[in-house]
Formats: C-alpha cells, sequence, structure tokens
C-alpha cells in the first residue's frame, strides 16, 4: 500500500484506463481478425477431424507406453532386479492374484493349476501332466512347479499358517512369490516363529494367543524352512514358487499343471522331506509330460535362531 | 494503429499470468506428456516449459540404474548378514530371578518329635531302637522351587543346615538367582552350565549366601537327525518327569512334589538318550552316574562319590496313540548307596509315570518306590559318611495343570509318601540314631498369571496332612513368586 501511495498519480491513472479498455481492445482485435479470415471449409472441417482422431489415438498410445513403463519398473522392484536384459517394452504381465492356482487364505491344496493370462490364447498353452513317485519311503506332500522367471507375484494374497498343540498347521505349503504369510498363535504358551532359510530369512519374535499374528512377505523363490525358537519340534516347509503354474501331487502319484506357455520349460517336482528334482520339458500345443522320482530323505537337526543345537527337555 | 492499441492489453495480461505463476498461483498448465511416449508422439504434446518426455532409450537407463541399486543393495545386504551370522554369540545367557513371600502355619516346621514315655509316644515300639523319632515330613513344608522347607527345627543332637529358618514368620525371600549359560560348540555339541545364586542369612557375622551349580553338561548329538543325545558331567536325572520342570522358570507352579528329592537331583557322569519313530513315540535313556537321582540337600546324593559302586539308571517312554499326546514312561535306578564308603549296600528306585496333553489341560502323574539298605549291623561308619536306610513304601502325585486364558492358568497336585529314612542300624547294640516316620498327603492348588515372557506371577497353597497314626501337624504354606526371565 506504501508503494501504491508512492506510485505517480497519472501512473495510476493510465492503468485504470488500460484495464477498463482491454477487454473492448481484446473485441476490436478478434472482430478484426473475424473481418479478414475467410469461413471454414468441408475440407477444413474434414482436416480438423482428421486431426482430432489422431490427437486422440496418440494421447491412447501414450497412456500404453506409460502403463507399460510403470508395470515395468513395479516388475524390477518385485523381482529382485532378476528381469531378463530386454532391449524393448516388457509383455504385459499377470494381473496380480488373477490366478487360480494361489490357494486361497489357509488351504494348502492346489489340485490343478489354472494360470489367468487373459492376454494368453489357448493356442500357446498347453497342458503338463505326469506323475511324481517316492523312492526310499513315503513323501509328506509332494508338488510340481513351473519355474518360470518372469512372474508378478502375488502381492496383496495372504496365507495363513496357525500354531497350535505346539506345531505348524499345516506343516507343508506353496505359496507364490510376494505372498504375505500370517502366523496366528492358538497356543496359551509364547511361541517364537524364525527361519534362517536365506533370502527369506526372518524372526517374528515373541508372542501367544490373542497376540496380533505377525506375518512375513516371501519374496525369493524357494523352500523355507520354518521353525520356533522355543519349541524344536515345531516345524513347517514353505515353498515359494516364481509363479501361479503349480500343482499338489495327488494321492496316486498323478497331477496336471494347466496353461503352461508353450516351449521349453523348467519344472520342478518338490517334497518336504525329499530333494526337489527338476527337468526341462518341451511344451506344445497339445501338452507336455514329465514323472519324477523323488529321493526321500531322513530328517536332520535344526538349529535355533542362534545357530546353537536346542537344549534338552526345554520345551 | 488499432491493432498496436489491442496488442498492449494483451501484453499486459501475459505479463500479469507471469507474475501470478511466478508467484506460486494456481493456472491452469497444459497437461504433461506421458514419460516414456516416444518422440514422435511427444513431440507435438510437449507442453511449453519443455519436459523432455522419456525415450524408450530413457527407460532401460532408468530400468538399469535401478537394477544396478538394487544389485548394490542386495550385495549390501548379503554383507550385513554374514557380518550378523559372523558376530552371533557363542554363549548365551539366560536365566531368572525368583522372588518369594511365604507364610506357613504353626513354626514352620514339618516333622514333630515323638518322645517321651512310652503312654505318650505315638510309636512305642521304636522308643528302644531309635534315638530320635520324628513324625512328619521334613520337606513338606517347601517355599520355593528349590523345595526348600520354611524351617528344619531345632531338634537337639542334630545339626541341619536350615537354610530358610524362618521360625514360622512370614516373609520375603529371593529363592533364587539363576544364571544359564549355553554354549555351541558346533553344530552339534552344546554346553550348558546353569548356576545358582542363593542369599540366604549368615550368622556369627559370615555371609550365608551361597552359590549351587546344578547343571554343568555337555551334550552331543551325534546322528544328522539329532534324535541320540549322549551327555557328559552334571546332568538331568532320568528317572520320572518332574526333573524336566524341577527349575522354577519350567515349572507350572512353585512347589516339588513330596517325590520330587528322590527323582530331580542332578548326579554326574554319562547319560545316552534316544527317541524313535515319528513324534519320538519311543524314548530310551540311561545313565551312569556317581551317585542316585536324588536332591542335595535331601540326606542321600553324592556329588562326588565315596565309593567305587556307580549308580546306572534307565528310562523308557511310549506313546501309545498316535492321536493322543500321551506318554507313558518305566524308569528305574540301582547302585551303592550314597556316602557310604563302599559299594557293599545298595540304593534303588522304580516308578510309572504318565503325562498327557489334551488341549490347555496337562496331566502329570508319578508313582515311585525306593529302598536303601542304611548301615550294615555289623560295621563302624566314618561320622562323616553314614549311609542312610530307606523304605519309601508309596510315593506319588497327580497335577493338572490349566492354562484358561493365555494369561491366567490353574493348577493342583495331590501328593502322597509313606516312607521311613533312619540313620544307624537298629540292630546294633547300641540302636539307631534317628527315625522319620512319614504318611503324608499333600493338596496344592495354585494360580499363574503369565503377564508376558518376562514376568510370571504364581501363587499357591500347600495343605498338608497326615493319616494313620501320625498326628496332624500344622504345617500348611502359602507361598508366592514373582519370577523375572531374561
Amino acid at each position: 500500500m506504501k508503494r501504491a501511495g508512492n506510485f505517480p498519480k497519472c501512473a495510476r491513472l493510465g492503468m485504470a484506463v488500460i484495464v477498463a479498455f482491454a477487454p473492448m481492445s481484446v473485441m476490436a482485435a478478434e472482430k478484426e481478425r473475424a473481418s479478414e479470415a475467410p469461413p471454414p471449409t468441408a475440407a477444413d472441417f474434414a482436416r480438423l477431424q482428421r486431426e482430432v482422431a489422431e490427437q486422440r489415438a496418440l494421447i491412447i498410445q501414450m497412456m500404453q507406453v506409460e502403463q507399460q513403463r510403470y508395470d515395468m519398473l513395479l516388475k524390477l522392484l518385485q523381482s529382485g532386479g532378476q528381469l531378463p536384459s530386454t532391449s524393448g517394452l516388457p509383455p504385459p504381465l499377470p494381473p496380480p492374484g488373477g490366478t487360480a492356482a494361489t490357494p486361497p487364505a489357509g488351504s494348502a491344496s492346489a489340485p490343478t493349476a489354472t494360470a489367468s493370462a487373459k492376454s494368453t490364447s489357448a493356442h500357446d498353452v498347453g497342458v503338463v501332466t505326469g506323475r511324481v513317485d517316492a523312492r526310499g519311503g513315503s513323501l509328506k506332500d509332494a508338488y510340481v512347479y513351473i519355474d518360470m522367471p518372469k512372474g508378478g507375484g502375488a502381492h496383496g494374497h495372504t496365507f495363513e499358517i496357525k500354531q497350535k498343540d505346539k506345531q505348524f498347521w499345516p506343516q507343508a505349503a506353496v505359496v507364490q512369490k510376494g505372498t504375505s504369510v500370517v502366523f496366528p498363535n492358538l497356543d496359551a504358551v509364547f511361541h517364537n516363529v524364525f527361519s534362517t532359510s536365506g533370502r527369506n530369512s526372518f524372526d517374528l519374535g515373541s508372542y501367544r494367543s490373542g497376540d496380533t499374528p505377525r506375518s512375513v512377505v516371501l519374496t525369493t523363490p524357494g523352500v523355507v524352512e520354518v521353525y520356533c525358537n522355543i519349541h524344536s519340534k515345531m516345524n513347517a516347509t514353505i515353498l515359494v514358487v516364481p509363479g501361479p503354474l503349480y500343482a499338489k501331487v495327488g494321492a496316486d502319484g498323478s497331477y496336471k499343471i494347466e496353461n503352461v506357455p508353450v516351449g521349453a520349460r523348467r519344472i520342478v517336482a518338490w517334497s518336504p522331506n525329499a530333494k526337489p528334482t527338476q527337468q526341462k520339458v518341451e511344451v506344445a500345443g497339445n501338452g507336455g509330460q514329465a514323472n519324477f522320482t523323488l529321493e526321500v530323505e531322513a530328517s536332520k537337526a535344526h538349529t535355533n535362531k542362534l545357530g546353537q543345537p536346542y537344549g534338552s527337555y526345554k520345551e | 494503429m488499432t491493432r498496436a492499441w489491442a496488442a498492449v492489453p494483451a501484453l499486459l495480461l501475459t505479463f500479469a499470468s507471469a507474475v501470478a505463476r511466478a508467484q506460486g498461483q494456481p493456472t491452469q498448465v497444459p497437461p504433461l506428456a506421458p514419460a516414456g511416449a516416444d518422440e514422435a508422439v511427444a513431440g507435438e504434446g510437449a507442453d511449453e516449459e519443455g519436459a523432455t518426455p522419456a525415450t524408450p532409450g530413457d527407460m532401460q537407463a532408468q530400468i538399469d540404474d535401478l537394477r544396478e541399486r538394487m544389485r548394490d543393495l542386495e550385495q549390501r545386504l548379503d554383507q550385513t548378514r554374514q557380518i550378523a551370522t559372523a558376530r552371533r554369540p557363542i554363549v548365551s545367557v539366560g536365566g531368572y530371578v525368583d522372588a518369594g513371600f511365604f507364610a506357613t502355619q504353626g513354626n514352620g516346621v514339618g516333622i514333630i518329635q515323638d518322645s517321651g514315655a512310652a503312654a505318650d509316644r505315638v510309636y512305642p515300639e521304636y522308643m528302644n531302637r531309635y534315638s530320635w523319632v520324628f513324625l512328619g515330613d521334613l520337606l513338606s513344608t517347601a517355599i520355593n522351587s528349590r523345595g526348600e522347607a520354611a524351617d528344619l527345627g531345632d531338634f537337639a543332637g542334630i545339626d541341619r543346615f536350615d537354610s530358610v529358618n524362618s521360625n514360622g514368620a512370614p516373609g520375603f525371600i529371593i529363592n533364587e538367582v539363576n544364571l544359564t549359560l549355553t554354549a555351541a560348540l558346533s553344530q552339534s555339541a552344546l554346553a550348558t552350565a546353569s548356576v545358582n545364586f542363593i542369599p540366604r542369612s549368615g550368622h556369627d557375622f559370615s555371609i550365608g549366601d551361597f552359590i549351587e551349580v546344578d547343571l554343568a553338561q555337555l551334550e552331543w548329538l551325534p546322528t544328522p537327525s539329532g534324535r541320540t543325545s549322549i551327555f557328559v558331567g552334571k546332568f538331568d536325572s532320568v528317572i520320572g518327569i518332574e526333573y524336566r520342570e524341577r527349575k522354577a522358570n519350567q515349572r507350572f507352579g512353585i512347589t516339588p512334589s513330596l517325590i520330587a528329592r528322590y527323582t530331580t537331583g542332578t548326579p554326574i557322569g554319562l547319560k545316552v538318550r534316544s527317541k524313535f519313530f515319528d513324534g519320538d513315540r519311543v524314548v530310551v535313556a540311561g545313565a551312569l552316574t556317581n551317585g542316585s537321582s536324588t536332591t542335595e540337600q535331601f540326606h542321600f546324593y553324592d556329588e562326588v562319590d565315596s565309593n567305587a559302586g556307580k549308580t546306572a539308571s534307565g528310562r523308557l517312554s511310549v506313546k501309545p496313540l498316535p492321536m493322543l499326546d500321551l506318554e507313558i514312561g518305566l524308569s528305574g535306578e540301582y547302585g551303592a548307596q550314597d556316602k557310604a564308603l563302599d559299594s557293599l549296600g545298595s540304593l534303588w528306585f522304580w516308578g510309572v509315570d504318565l503325562l498327557g496333553h489334551i488341549g490347555p489341560v496337562d496331566l502329570k502323574a508319578q508313582y515311585l518306590r525306593g529302598h536303601g539298605d542304611g548301615e550294615s549291623p555289623d560295621r563302624i561308619y566314618d561320622p562323616n559318611n553314614r549311609p542312610y536306610g530307606l523304605d519309601l513304601k508309596h510315593g506319588g502325585y497327580v497335577e493338572v495343570d490349566c492354562m484358561v486364558t493365555p494369561i491366567f492358568g490353574v493348577y493342583g497336585r495331590g501328593d502322597l509318601r509313606d516312607a521311613l529314612v533312619w540313620l544307624g542300624n537298629p540292630a546294633s547294640m547300641n540302636g539307631a540314631d534317628r527315625l522319620y516316620i512319614t504318611k503324608s498327603w499333600r493338596a496344592t492348588g495354585g494360580v499363574r498369571a503369565v503377564i508376558n515372557e518376562h514376568i510370571v506371577l504364581k501363587a499357591e497353597y500347600l495343605h498338608n496332612g497326615e493319616y494313620g497314626r501320625i498326628p496332624q501337624i500344622a504345617n500348611d504354606v502359602f507361598t508366592s513368586s514373582l519370577l523375572l526371565l531374561y
């Protein structure tokens, strides 16, 4: 206000006149332009329509490219830097959670795998079948999965392993990478769930029934041995698979995995009490077959979370 | 001229707009071209501020950069993990502080003397054969998990270490400060030492506090399955099941049973235990030790053996029903008498036990019998090495524990002990020194509150009863325990 007060009176008057006349001058300029331009022709309208259509197509294309870019970044972050070195854009990812193969929360079974991949046509996929037999004993639970490095992960999915009667239930499970595994404690005593399995290592600390169940997101494919640091007899084994293409082996030893993309695929058979076995299978449109024989292994002692043997009768 | 006048306001408006933008006022900005669009697409859509749209090359560069950062982070994570693994402590320290408050009936002593003229005696038949005859159970007024009696009495001619010596007064007590050290010597070898610090009253200007080493063992698991353990050193006994919870931090309640004195000692020697079948349905354990599995504060026990005869003990347990967590065990031991300078006399125990878990309820039961020869009539004994005689006719307990909620639990136990313990030989010319006649039963009820994994509160009441010819003794106990675990 002080500055305005010092502003010369003539200048203030000039500004007021300019502002007052500005709309009038703009209108006058438009009227002058209109009087000079020729009226639009049909060809002009057609050109404008074509340009609008092109702009619309470009906008849609840009949005698609942007989406692909974000998907790629997301995938890179989720896959732990395991992306193949692609020069172009990656193919569209299967929608997370859009698979029937991922077991529902609280269930360990997935009798038949069905990949969703909406963009994949029926001609691009096949069915892999076969048998899994045991040598040297009987298998506790057996699963077969397609080991494909590309996978979106099951982010947002949860799987529950209960702690009850000083044991984990279920004691064997398969989850897709990115799954959050929740360990509710239903016992009155404290449990301390932990794992020292490589990149899936975790330690949930001690809690008991009534406490908020603690969970861990398993991000790296592989076998995760889960124990309680207090009760040495508590153990569970989780197989983290890279994608939704897996199936539980039936009681008769057979299995079936549907919607496997055609081509050479690595297929793995696994059981908590056996050494995993893998082989390459050429999956064609009419399917593929792979039979396995798993060697049953004797259980081995495990240590506590400090790497020490458990003491005697501490539970 | 007209055009020039029209241009002036337009310039002013543009200037005003620029000023407003510079001052941060909201203005309408053309939409940005999507990052990642190709140049041909972005060329027309670029805004006036010159935001350059990302190209596939840019995207690849960003991805490579992210991948590089990811790789770097993973390397650092692996290094951190290796450092953490390397810094794992060789020795881990645990233990607890057990503090309590107790109050007893009478003078806190669990026995009375059977004395006087024959007509006044409960057991006149022992009058001329034993110098002193006591009725009741010396350890019935236990106030803590150590089994310490509130008072051992001040009977003439008997010099005992009366660790609590409360004289019947209620009081606070630090029952035990425990320090447990475990060291993984390898993936299959674990060394454990458990040391108790017990603050007690001294006398004649001496400090009464004492230290007790109750475990000092090496456990070696020679097989990959870890189902066989070989113990060397001072370890838990193999008799019955109560030794598994003899410590305050393991015990559901507070006080031990009336037969714990026979089974929860920690002898020195060699022990082997193997588990078989799924779920450890069969467990076999055997030990060769200096002395018996009795506790040190009782009449029997040899820390360092005084004779060449060793004690062999064993236990076989089975879980007969796969769907039910029920364990049945048979155990026993046989060896030279504790405190004897020779191996002529024997001391033995045998018993059966049962351990079951049904939901939140634990069921524990044990029955035990035992015998010790005591002194021979034709021998003269060193005053410091006199073996006590024992006739444990029946001893046992049944206990039910239940955690009603994760915090609150209740328990009850019924005990029985029918035994004779004596010193000296009644057949000798001078007769024997002492005889303790016990026909006791006990009903214990208590509560426990697990505040968190480091704080546990317990309180219990023990009603001690006598049966047969033994008169009722005022020896009930209320005791409590605050456990601070670390």
